[in-house]
């Protein structure tokens, strides 16, 4: 086995002794986090404004094709 | 970030986009910390917006959008797909409630109305208190959970 991947198996081992991943074949489950840390809350609004930016240019990009009216 | 775009329109000439946005590497190693196992892995995110913000979409729009975004899913073997809910405002006939809510339940509606499909799982997160969420959810496959829970395990995390 090489390294990458012994590696990658300990850091699972890890998550699932620290109950931190399941391993069980749930069909749906949520992760709730009523406490979320500082780094996690910039992530988050990261991700959103990168999806607002998107969402704006799709619209932009779609009204720039239309023809107008006569 | 490549992206596949898709329009539905409705009689009234009123128009739903839609993208699929595939991460790149970068992105998926540096940011999202998945292994380099998993590199071959496509993470796809969902965008949905109208085309006139402003003007309403009929109804049958949304199903048809659904249908494809399942069979998108459906014929992309080796993707994980993800949606995360916007916070911008959003005029409803429910004032009551708040734009994320809204477009969750909707989005959730739209999921649960085509369940028949056996292989997908779901998994959400929803971070932060009451009145102040973020949510998220990802659809996947079987073999895609180890590589979803590790995702999950590193926003725990953070």
């Amino acid at each position: 086995m090489n390294e990458p991947k012994i590696a990658f198996m300990e850091e699972l081992l890890y998550l699932c002794k620290n109950h931190l991943i399941t391993t069980d074949m749930e069909t749906t489950d949520t992760i709730r986090i009523p406490n979320p840390s500082k780094e996690l809350v910039a992530f988050i609004e990261k991700a959103q404004q990168m999806k607002k930016e998107r969402l704006k240019m799709m619209r932009e990009r779609f009204i720039s094709t239309q023809s107008p009216k006569a | 970030m490549l992206s596949i775009e898709h329009k539905f329109s409705d009689k009234e000439g009123n128009h739903l986009l839609v993208a699929l946005s595939f991460c790149d590497d970068d992105y998926k190693q540096g940011v999202l910390r998945i292994p380099e196992e998993y590199n071959d892995v496509e993470v796809v995110d969902i965008s949905i917006t109208k085309a006139y913000v402003e003007k309403p979409v009929h109804h049958s729009v949304f199903f048809r959008m659904s249908s494809w975004l399942l069979r998108e899913f459906d014929q992309r073997e080796n993707a994980v797909f993800t949606f995360i809910c916007s916070t911008d405002d959003l005029d409803t006939n429910h004032p009551h409630i708040l734009p994320q809510d809204f477009r969750w339940e909707l989005f959730d509606k739209l999921y649960r109305r085509r369940s028949d499909i056996p292989h997908v799982r779901v998994k959400d997160i929803v971070v932060g208190p009451e009145g102040y969420q973020a949510m998220g959810r990802a659809f996947f496959r079987d073999r895609h959970a180890p590589l979803i829970n590790i995702i999950a395990a590193g926003l725990c995390e953070k």
